[in-house]
């Protein structure tokens, strides 16, 4: 059975922040205006406070060390630098406080190692979006191989031959992925994004509190998204900051002083704001369509659905955290 | 290689076209400025060891003199004299030398002294030819051995470094005198009663390497010296009371209050080793309490944990350049002590500014992203911040602009000063900034800045490429504090804009040596010039030798 569940409400005491762009690469950020005044931020815990270890193939043991109820994002993924196989999981993971839970449908990302991980508080990277919604479209699918042919189209589609491990596409792209880190910036009160490329909407991410988003901000900027834009941006072979582009309107001076400049770029900021208003106000208007609860802990359940954010592009798919009053966590991405 | 001949022209080096030397210079003084050697956001360590090492490679090649000359320039890193160091040991000097032998062994002698005692150690071990680290090639002749030999055994803070370093210490004098020749002086200089020939193998091995002048040494000072080479030879049954680190660091394993004045890490190894039922926070507030925390470093990273325990450290604010004064502040707040220090840091770093202003318009990145990396938290804001306040002594009249951020005014003391704490946030949104800047009418605006913009990604330019099509033409200098190997450099802002200069600078002293290098870009002679005058005055090691030698 399906229903929908409305942008507006996702988006209930959310607003845009200015616009950030680079290259081929936009990034509206959200930002908590009232949404205070609904959600209790002490309630959640964030990531970093889960220890995730395997116990065997295709298994990723989780354990909430905080007293606070934690959301583990779709798409988790643990590279180690010990001799242990890494993996992922498809679907996102509610942790009631001090709980534990044994995955039983995680993947493996390194078809070439052995070895379990221990258990610990790993560093979390987000899957790259390709791979991301892969992932979550075998979230109930048991095994541990499942995305090895995936892992080594999506290296292969990279210029990577032979390899069914995520973490050679790391290493590779290390460079690009880093830095796409250092360009975007959070901003105060952010709690989300919306993610632009080559102006098509490939993201959306919303986080129960500020800390928890200031934490899966580079994993998400620096894998998940980061990975698809330095390949389209690759492609492009244009440098950003020569050549204006979409984002960036030119400059047109009515006259030729600096107060004339002045009132140009004030302009395109304006026109700029504008656009992100114009944009989020027809995402209000949206529906995510999910299907049954696919979990139900602490009185926190999760669903898995999909949107259509823009007329011309293609759906997005994802996961969203409810309670009986309030939604603390949506996801949703695809290429 | 050409040398320097005459001193009134001395870049004037004999058939190489200026051009060739600008260019070179300029790399030169990106590198020895910036690069630490280690892997960056963008590239490979040995990638980054690569470029170091041609950009060194050939500047010396153009001139042994000018190579020296550059090493001796504020702001040089130690890594950079380290690798010079290494070139120069590793070479012999040609006859057509502008430095004389003696005088290039005080240059170097200047360099090892400007070094901390790990990196000067790290230097001479690698002399060893281990591993290629400073591109140093195994090196063991009649200077190197001096150079060692003098630097370690007349040290003051032998005994100290005698525990503190036993095993690289042990390693580098065996390369220096020769595996048996090390062990027999070990040996040796334990002993109380000596034959003729055992003396005469320290006279020849030790005491010629002590004193100025290696000549009369105290007895004292011998035996200090011969206690601590027997303890690094492992001859640790009879230390005399006079040693007392060397007592220390052996009581300490039975009794841990023997041993809370030795350095941080002894005794922390020692307290984990041999006190485990001694908490690290618990002895950190013994040896507060005792005064036992000394390095400068240590006084300043400590101040947090040691007040959360219930301690005190003294410091002197005064120790600290202002890069590390702003990051203390960040840490633990600013006191009226740390202002005025980095008020009278500000003041003589702007001495060394080879420029003035009358009307100076300062743009500061303050964004989120100057915040820095784990590993090197705030370093570029408390940068930009030292640099902003160099540049507004620099000016009669000044206005200051920041992108981002937000001023820290809790717990500020209330004193009169231009000094400011800005904490990092928001985007990189320049093009505002710099449209303020423009309208202040400025001689020039500075722009401190990691390149990193996004609000969006290029405005800075397209807003400038403008003022300069509607005739403003004031030079903007972009200066930036965080090295970007992608560049080879440092990230521009925009490119293919007239009079915009983007300089490396790492900390304020170094500002001197990064806006020169804009003007060795526009006008060489004039720019080589400049860092001349930087090169042989104030604190430089070269200051005063050449007139000493004769030359000037």
């Amino acid at each position: 059975m399906s229903r929908n569940i409305s942008m507006e409400d996702i988006l209930f005491g959310i607003g845009a922040g200015r616009a950030q762009s680079v290259g081929n690469m936009e990034v509206i950020p959200l930002i908590s205006e009232d949404r205070d005044e609904i959600i209790d931020e002490s309630m959640y815990g964030n990531p970093a406070e889960v220890e995730i270890g395997t116990r065997d193939y295709g298994e990723v043991d989780m354990r909430n060390t905080s007293d606070r109820v934690n959301i583990v994002p779709p798409g988790a993924g643990w590279v180690v630098k010990e001799a242990a196989q890494d993996h992922a999981i498809g679907s996102g993971e509610i942790l009631g406080p001090k709980a534990s839970n044994l995955v039983k449908t995680a993947r493996c990302i390194q078809s070439n190692q052995g070895g379990t991980i221990s258990k610990a508080t790993h560093e979390m990277l987000v899957l790259p979006v390709e791979l991301r919604g892969i992932a979550l479209a075998k979230r109930n699918t048991h095994g541990y191989s499942e995305m090895w042919d995936d892992l080594a189209n999506f290296n292969s589609q990279h210029g990577i031959q032979g390899f069914k491990e995520l973490a050679i596409f790391l290493k590779e792209f290390k460079r690009q992925m880093d830095q796409f880190v250092a360009e975007f910036e959070l901003v105060p009160n952010q709690i989300g994004a919306v993610i632009i490329i080559n102006g098509k909407v490939i993201g959306i991410e919303i986080a129960p509190t500020r800390d928890y988003w200031q934490y899966v901000w580079t994993p998400l900027i620096r894998v998940c998204y980061g990975s698809l834009a330095s390949e389209c941006y690759k492609r492009s072979s244009v440098d950003h900051r020569n050549i204006p582009i979409s984002n960036r309107d030119p400059l047109e001076l009515v006259e030729n002083t600096l107060s004339g400049l002045r009132d140009a770029v004030l302009k395109t900021d304006q026109d700029r704001i504008d656009a992100v208003n114009v944009f989020v106000s027809s995402l209000k208007k949206k529906k995510f369509l999910v299907g049954n609860v696919e979990q139900n802990r602490s009185n926190h359940y999760l669903l898995s659905g999909l949107i259509r954010p823009d007329r011309e592009n293609g759906q997005i798919e994802g996961q969203i955290v409810v309670t009986e009053k309030t939604i603390p966590f949506f996801s949703a991405c695809g290429v | 290689m050409n040398s320097i001949t005459r001193i009134d022209d001395v870049w004037s080096i004999v058939g190489v076209e200026p051009a060739r030397i600008a260019d070179d210079v300029c790399a030169f003084l990106d590198v020895s400025t910036t690069s630490f050697g280690r892997a960056t956001h963008y590239n490979s360590r040995e990638k980054q060891l690569h470029t170091e090492a041609a950009v060194h490679g050939r500047l010396f090649d153009i001139s042994r003199d000018l190579y020296q000359i550059l090493l001796s320039l504020p702001g040089t890193t130690d890594r950079a004299r380290q690798i010079g160091m290494s070139a120069l040991l590793g070479s012999k000097q040609g006859k057509e030398c502008l430095l004389t032998g003696n005088m290039e062994r005080r240059v170097l002698e200047s360099f090892v002294k400007s070094l901390p005692p790990q990196r000067m150690l790290k230097l001479f071990d690698a002399f060893r030819g281990f591993g290629n680290e400073f591109g140093a090639k195994k090196s063991n002749n009649a200077r190197t051995r001096k150079l060692i030999l003098r630097t370690i055994l007349n040290s003051p803070r032998l005994e100290l470094w005698t525990i503190k370093y036993r095993s690289k210490l042990q390693r580098i004098l065996s390369h220096a005198w020769g595996r048996s020749l090390g062990s027999a002086i070990g040996a040796v200089a334990a002993k109380e009663i000596r034959t003729n020939k055992e003396q005469s193998m320290l006279r020849k091995h030790v005491l010629s390497y002590l004193g100025s002048n290696c000549g009369k040494v105290e007895v004292v000072n011998l035996n200090h010296v011969l206690e601590c080479i027997a303890f690094l030879y492992g001859e640790r049954d009879r230390i005399s009371d006079d040693m007392k680190l060397l007592q220390s660091f052996i009581n300490a394993k039975a009794n841990i209050f023997d041993g809370l004045k030795l350095p941080a890490e002894i005794i922390e190894g020692i307290r984990s080793t041999y006190h485990k039922n001694v908490s690290a926070s618990e002895l950190l507030k013994m040896r507060a309490d005792v005064g036992g925390i000394k390095t400068r470093y240590e006084k300043r990273v400590v101040q947090k944990r040691v007040k959360e325990v219930g301690g005190k450290v003294e410091m002197n604010p005064l120790d600290y350049d202002a890069v590390e004064l702003y990051i203390y502040a960040f840490e633990v707040g600013a006191s009226s002590e740390i202002l005025e220090a980095l008020d009278k840091k500000a003041k003589d770093a702007a001495k060394l500014l080879p420029v003035s202003y009358d009307k100076l318009a300062i743009i500061v990145d303050a964004s989120k992203s100057m915040e820095g990396s784990k590993e090197q938290p705030m370093r570029p804001l408390a940068t930009a911040l030292s640099i902003r306040d160099m540049l507004q002594m620099s000016a009669i009249e000044s206005t200051v602009l920041y992108c981002g951020g937000f001023a820290d005014t809790k717990d500020m003391p209330d004193i009169s000063s231009n000094i400011k704490i800005v904490k990092p946030s928001y985007e990189t949104e320049l093009a505002q900034s710099l449209l303020d800047a423009l309208a202040y009418e400025p001689d020039a605006v500075y722009v401190i800045s990691d390149g990193y913009e996004n609000s969006p990604a290029g405005r800075f330019g397209d807003v400038l490429r403008k003022a300069r099509e509607i005739g403003i033409d004031v030079p903007v200098i972009h200066c930036n504090p965080v090295f970007a190997s992608e560049t080879g450099s440092v990230r521009a802002l925009c490119e293919g804009i007239e009079k915009v200069t983007t300089l490396p600078v790492r900390s304020p002293m170094a500002m001197g040596s990064g806006i020169i290098r804009g003007l060795i870009e526009s006008d060489p002679r004039r720019g080589l010039n400049s860092i001349l005058r930087i090169a042989l005055t104030g604190d430089s090691p070269l200051a005063g030798l050449l007139t000493e030698g004769g030359v000037l």
